[in-house]
């Protein structure tokens, strides 16, 4: 486990702030405590001082997962997010999708949003934004990318794509044994 | 009206000529010429057809006139045709509405009508032989069973053969069929599957229903369900598992754990359906309603998310349980650890949390009484360090409890997560838990001791964890928390607390306790037989003990609000306690069971004798005469304790054999519960004000006691032992060994544990000085490492800690340990920095595009602003012009500069002007050998060459001119100023250009030379030029020889063939040089170009 490089940083900083835009600062700079970005397994984990003192008594390869794991690294240094970082994005999110409960479902099993399932949307969002997707009862469900703007939204035919999934909860279930 | 065809016509003919010439037979109604053309457009040949009302004779006529006769280039060919398509189609239509018109009739009827005509009903001809014809009817048989059919001819595919049936000659093999009655006729047969109103039918059917809304449930259904499900789960939950259930009620009685505890128990359908449910209300809840159409919702960026499940539960709780919300910590905190101490094996305990074994060891020390290596005050520091430390872990469990409250504020899965653990707990428990229980049958000694012994009854557990606050704290690492929580309210009885609200309940609660085990007591009939052994040499009893003292010191630690002593005493009777029960252990069985039985007699009422006594001996505690009182300390201990477990053991049997839920019962355990919950807050704001109070006391002892002399420094307040060495830094240890029976009391007074280090708990207290003496291995900070290993090994003088064994850098283990909790701050705010930085460069680079985009200038709205710096770029810039007049005056002067040498010519050309006449005069003087021409001549020539500026003559007068200048010094020294020069040169030039002999001295012989020279140039030219004086031409003269030159320019100078070999020649060597030149220019671009 170690910090991150400043490259590493900047990689993930991109790509948080193409969901939650400036407010990474909030999750930077919190007035609740110290937080840090921990890489381990190539995977970013999110935690606090007190837990980052914590997990230094556990050795290196026995550590499974520390705090909320962000995402992870690829080879060629890109960073994915994982459905794990939802509980930090989804209250900060500037852009947001709601989904009809009929489209849940399909969204959770980790197709994209259709205009059909598409209940309601973050005015100005531009093409391929990140994006929260939520319930029509508020519930985050996943995220991904805008594939069409607001406008383009209005018009298009109701079985053209409208978000890209990217990660949802069902991965909870789906892939478990990856997540960690 | 007849259509004609007539062919052969002329490519000429017209419709009309066709209408004129039929026209005689008939009217010709319709003409219609076609005229077949090739590809290129000729035509080929050209037929027509008319319609015509023609007769007969007049069409035989006509036939006979026009046929094969030419007219106009083609021979007519006259033929009747068919009937236009068009008039065809007209009638064919005209029929179908005829037809229409008319009644259809179908040929079946018809058929039938017919045969029935010939006395055949319904096809059906009775009494009739099978192959008999009808009569008036072709093709028609009687077959079997007197049916008319009809022979039908088969025409096979393909073939001409015709296959005739007659259903008369096969009617052998019909046979008839039953009859029955309700045919269905096929035409009303349909794709409908038979079987009424099942889902899967109508699926079958291709019937899908439509989106199920579900049932919206009242609240008080789910509270029902709610209810319902806990009960059902307690009724079939194993015995083992009750427990478990039992933390669910303790879940369900916190607010905030309420709906997840649902949420993870189990996966029945009513829980789902009860989430459903939940779902359901929250949807009804929300205030705007979703459209269910295909209109789009575009949401504003600054839509608020009500989050009614991630933070709406968290939320939601913390206004509920605003008081609780700490104690709620507590209990989820409690909940896990008794879950943990249930998970655990006993044996561990000891082992693992060196808390808890600490001050059992320092028992065992004692109860070693021949172990002289250990001293008295080491060991009472370290009892002391023990309870500071559960002091300590106390301050620092509530501090982070705040912590971690502050923390979960922020994340929302604060439910789930404890939830989850409590699941987790309940699947390890049921593994874990077999051996809990099964312990206790093992050992069978005192039937009523081993039945208090493993009390678990959730009701009193619960009233005891409610009870009692700060035990659960201290004991969050303490594993065995349930068992002394009764001993606690034993104490509380014992001592008497101070403010009466909190004792009530608890006595009420044991009470209540008590009522519960004689109601239960009948029910169990197996648990009487066993026995297990209060104080048995078991593990789990040894478990039992440290937690025991830790309990009662820090309810004693709650219980002082009043009086230093009081606390002083209750923790030294916890140690004694502690220490006796080690005697016991260590001691023979029959001991204990005299202890035991003294215990099993004494009842609730005679505690508080027994408590003065205690006090009484804690007094006498230094005189070291304790052997017999402690004995009797530690049977009142045992007795309550005893008491306290006997509660729970009683109650136990409800765990294992769970009977159906009784209301009574559960009335009163909410009634307690509450009671508890009361008593918990009051208990915290006693305890509050007791931290407040133990506080300002510490601080009055420090100030009164500077001068104590505090034993090794192991687990001192810095303060104090600051001081002491400050006043003996020299012969420390000689001092306190010397002053130690003095300060016994005052010390056991200053810290709680501090008696506990007197209290040999035997007779054999040999170890006088040699167990007093300071070991110097354990001084320092070291020293203090080696103690508290040594501590953790225990009693085992195998492992004790020899000097050998002491870290020599004790400096630098200092810095070390105050160093790397600095850095590792420090390198957080650092990378915090970092971070920030990096967040900041990004969006700086991405912030600054949509300000670009966004910013929106209001032209009309812009006031020039002097004081701003960027409106600076609004004013007009008044330096210009003078930047425009200083280039005029630098102009100007330029312009003086360059009319300096302009004067200075004018002056030269007045001054050749002049030199004219001084060249005439001197002339005049001097040669009068030459010619009047001459002279003339020399005046053309200077008008001439001043004029057209001709170089020789130019060089003349300059050459003149300077040798004037030159001539003179004085003339020299004029040259700058003009008039001066003039009127000098005038003068000069009247006398001294040929009157000064000296002038021709002076000068050089080549300057006479020169001057010789022009002058015979000039007069060869004068030569050829006498006449144009008469005729002046402006540039030519006559005769001029550049006349005669110019033409030869225009001229081949060499001949055409010695030119071309010329150019030969020169050819080659040009061709090389071109060559040469265009490799060297390639080869310099050539670089260019690379780079």
């Amino acid at each position: 486990m170690r910090p991150l490089t400043e490259e590493e940083t900047k990689t993930m900083f991109e790509k948080l702030s193409k969901y939650i835009g400036e407010n990474i600062k909030l999750l930077v700079d919190r007035p609740d405590g110290t937080y840090c970005f921990r890489l381990h397994n190539d995977r970013v984990y999110y935690m606090s001082e007190k837990m980052l003192k914590l997990a230094t008594n556990i050795a290196r390869n026995k550590l499974v997962s520390v705090g909320t794991c962000f995402g992870k690294f690829t080879k060629t240094q890109k960073f994915r997010l994982h459905i794990t970082a939802l509980d930090f994005l989804a209250p900060y999110a500037k852009f947001k999708v709601w989904v009809k409960p009929g489209a849940e479902q399909s969204f959770l099993y980790g197709n994209h949003v259709l205009k059909s399932g598409l209940g309601r949307i973050t005015e100005n969002t531009a093409q391929y934004q990140g994006v929260v997707v939520y319930s029509m009862a508020d519930v985050p469900l996943g995220f991904g990318v805008a594939a069409k703007t607001t406008q383009e939204c209005r018009k298009v035919d109701p079985m053209s794509i409208v978000v890209f999934h990217q990660a949802d909860v069902g991965e909870f279930i789906r892939s478990e044994d990856t997540l960690t | 009206m007849k259509r004609l065809f007539i062919g052969g016509l002329g490519h000429t003919v017209s419709e009309k000529d066709l209408k004129d010439r039929f026209g005689k037979f008939g009217d010709v109604s319709d003409v219609e010429i076609i005229t077949r053309k090739d590809d290129r457009g000729n035509p080929l040949k050209t037929f027509g057809y008319i319609n015509i009302n023609i007769t007969d004779a007049q069409y035989k006529r006509c036939m006979g006139v026009l046929n094969k006769s030419t007219w106009k280039g083609g021979s007519l060919l006259i033929e009747s045709a068919k009937e236009s398509f068009l008039h065809r189609l007209a009638e064919e239509r005209q029929q179908i509405v005829e037809q229409a018109k008319t009644p259809k009739i179908s040929p079946l009827e018809k058929v039938g009508e017919s045969l029935k005509a010939a006395g055949v009903e319904n096809f059906h001809l009775k009494a009739a032989v099978p192959g008999t014809e009808i009569p008036g009817h072709k093709d028609w048989v009687v077959s079997k069973f007197g049916r008319v059919l009809p022979v039908l001819n088969l025409k096979c595919n393909g073939k001409k053969k015709v296959f005739k049936y007659d259903p008369s000659k096969h009617c052998h093999n019909i046979k008839r069929l039953e009859m029955t009655d309700d045919v269905t006729p096929v035409s009303q047969l349909t794709w409908e599957v038979p079987g009424g109103d099942d889902e899967i039918s109508k699926k079958r059917k291709g019937e899908f229903p439509r989106q199920k809304t579900c049932p919206k449930r009242s609240k008080a259904d789910m509270d029902s369900l709610i209810s319902l499900f806990t009960q059902n789960n307690g009724i079939t939950a194993s015995p083992f598992e009750k427990q478990q259930n039992q933390l669910g009620a303790n879940g369900n009685q916190r607010p905030a754990g309420k709906k997840s505890v649902y949420v993870f128990d189990s996966d029945s359908e009513g829980e789902i359906r009860m989430l459903i449910a939940q779902e359901h209300l929250r949807k009804t809840n929300q205030t705007f309603t979703e459209d269910d159409d295909d209109n789009l919702e575009v949401v504003g960026d600054d839509f608020v998310v009500k989050s009614n499940v991630m933070l709406g539960n968290a939320e939601h709780d913390a206004v509920k349980s605003l008081l609780h919300s700490k104690d709620d910590e507590e209990y989820d905190s409690a909940d896990t650890d008794e879950i943990l101490a249930q998970r655990k094996p006993l044996g561990a305990d000891k082992s693992k949390d060196v808390e808890a074994a600490q001050p059992s060891q320092d028992a065992q020390k004692k109860s070693r009484k021949k172990q002289e290596n250990v001293e008295v005050k080491p060991v009472s520091s370290s009892s002391d360090s023990g309870s500071d430390e559960a002091s300590n872990d106390d301050d620092d469990d509530s501090s982070v409890d705040s912590e971690y409250e502050a923390m979960m504020d922020n994340c929302y899965r604060l439910d789930l997560s404890l939830a989850d653990l409590e699941n987790l707990a309940k699947k390890a428990e049921v593994a874990s838990g077999g051996e809990n229980e099964e312990e206790p049958n093992e050992n069978p000694k005192t039937p009523s001791a081993s039945r208090k012994r493993k009390g678990n009854n959730p009701e009193d557990i619960l009233a005891s964890i409610l009870g009692d606050e700060t035990p659960e704290k201290e004991n969050k690492k303490n594993l065995v928390t349930q068992v002394p929580l009764p001993a606690f309210i034993g104490t509380k009885d014992l001592f008497g607390d101070p403010s009466p609200g909190p004792s009530e309940p608890s006595l009420k609660r044991s009470v209540q306790s008590l009522d519960s085990n004689s109601e239960v007591g009948p029910k169990r009939p197996k648990q009487d037989k066993p026995s297990v052994s209060m104080n048995k040499s078991q593990p789990s009893t040894r478990a039992n003990i440290p937690v025991h003292k830790v309990s009662n010191s820090s309810s004693s630690s709650e219980d002082d609000s009043s009086s230093e002593e009081s606390d002083l005493t209750e923790n030294e009777d916890n140690q004694d306690i502690v220490k006796n029960l080690k005697t016991t252990h260590s001691s023979p069985l029959g001991d204990e069971k005299k202890t035991v039985g003294a215990n099993k007699s004494n009842s609730p009422n005679k505690k508080v004798p027994k408590k003065t006594n205690s006090s009484r001996s804690s007094s006498s505690d230094s005189s070291s005469e304790e052997s017999e009182t402690e004995d009797q300390i530690s049977t009142t201990h045992l007795k309550s304790s005893s008491s306290s477990t006997s509660k729970k053991v009683d109650s136990c049997p409800t765990v294992f054999h769970p009977t159906v839920p009784d209301a009574r019962k559960r009335q009163q355990d909410n009634q307690k519960r509450l009671a508890a919950q009361e008593q918990r807050l009051k208990e915290t704001e006693q305890q509050k004000k007791m931290i407040q109070g133990a506080l300002s006391n510490v601080d009055a002892v420090n100030t009164n006691r500077a001068k104590h002399i505090v034993f090794d420094s192991d687990e001192d307040d810095d303060e104090t032992s600051n001081k002491l060495q400050d006043e003996q830094p020299a012969s420390q240890k000689n001092t306190l060994f010397e002053e130690d029976s003095e300060s016994e009391l005052e010390d056991s007074q200053e810290k709680s544990g501090g008696t506990k280090l007197f209290e040999s708990d035997d007779d054999d207290d040999d170890g006088g000085t040699d167990r007093f003496q300071i070991k110097p291995q354990f001084e320092g900070k070291a020293g203090r490492k080696l103690m508290a290993l040594q501590s953790r090994f225990g009693a085992d003088s195998r492992f004790q800690m020899g000097s050998r064994f002491l870290e020599s850098d004790d400096d630098k283990e200092v810095e070390d340990e105050t160093a790397p909790p600095k850095n590792a701050e420090e390198e957080l705010l650092e990378e915090k920095k970092k971070n920030l930085d990096i967040l900041q460069s990004i969006f700086k680079t991405s912030r600054v595009e949509p300000a670009k985009a966004k910013m929106f200038k209001d032209v009309s709205a812009l006031h020039y602003d002097p004081t701003r710096k960027d409106h600076a770029a609004f004013e007009c810039k008044t330096k210009q012009p003078n930047v425009t007049d200083s280039k005029a005056a630098r102009r100007k002067k330029r312009e003086e500069a360059e009319k300096v040498p302009e004067v200075s010519k004018e002056i030269y050309f007045d001054v050749s002007a002049d030199l004219k006449n001084v060249f005439g005069t001197p002339k005049d003087n001097q040669d009068e050998t030459e010619t009047r021409n001459e002279i003339l001549w020399d005046e053309e020539v200077e008008d001439q060459e001043n004029e057209t500026t001709d170089a020789q003559t130019h060089e003349d007068a300059s050459s003149g001119f300077q040798f004037s200048f030159f001539g003179s010094d004085a003339v020299a020294e004029t040259t700058s100023k003009t008039d001066e020069y003039k009127a000098e040169t005038l003068k000069g030039a009247k006398f001294s250009w040929q009157a000064d002999p000296r002038f021709q001295d002076s000068s050089s012989d080549e300057e006479g030379v020169d001057e010789v020279e022009p002058d015979q140039s000039a007069f060869s030219k004068t030569i050829e030029e006498p006449t144009p004086a008469k005729k002046t031409f402006f540039f030519f003269f006559v005769d001029d020889e550049r006349l005669k030159e110019g033409p030869g320019m225009f001229y081949r100078s060499v001949a055409l063939g010695e030119q071309k070999e010329a150019w030969e020649e020169t050819r080659s060597s040009l061709q090389e040089e071109y060559r040469k030149k265009h490799r060297d220019a390639k080869r310099r671009q050539r670089p260019t170009v690379k780079t």
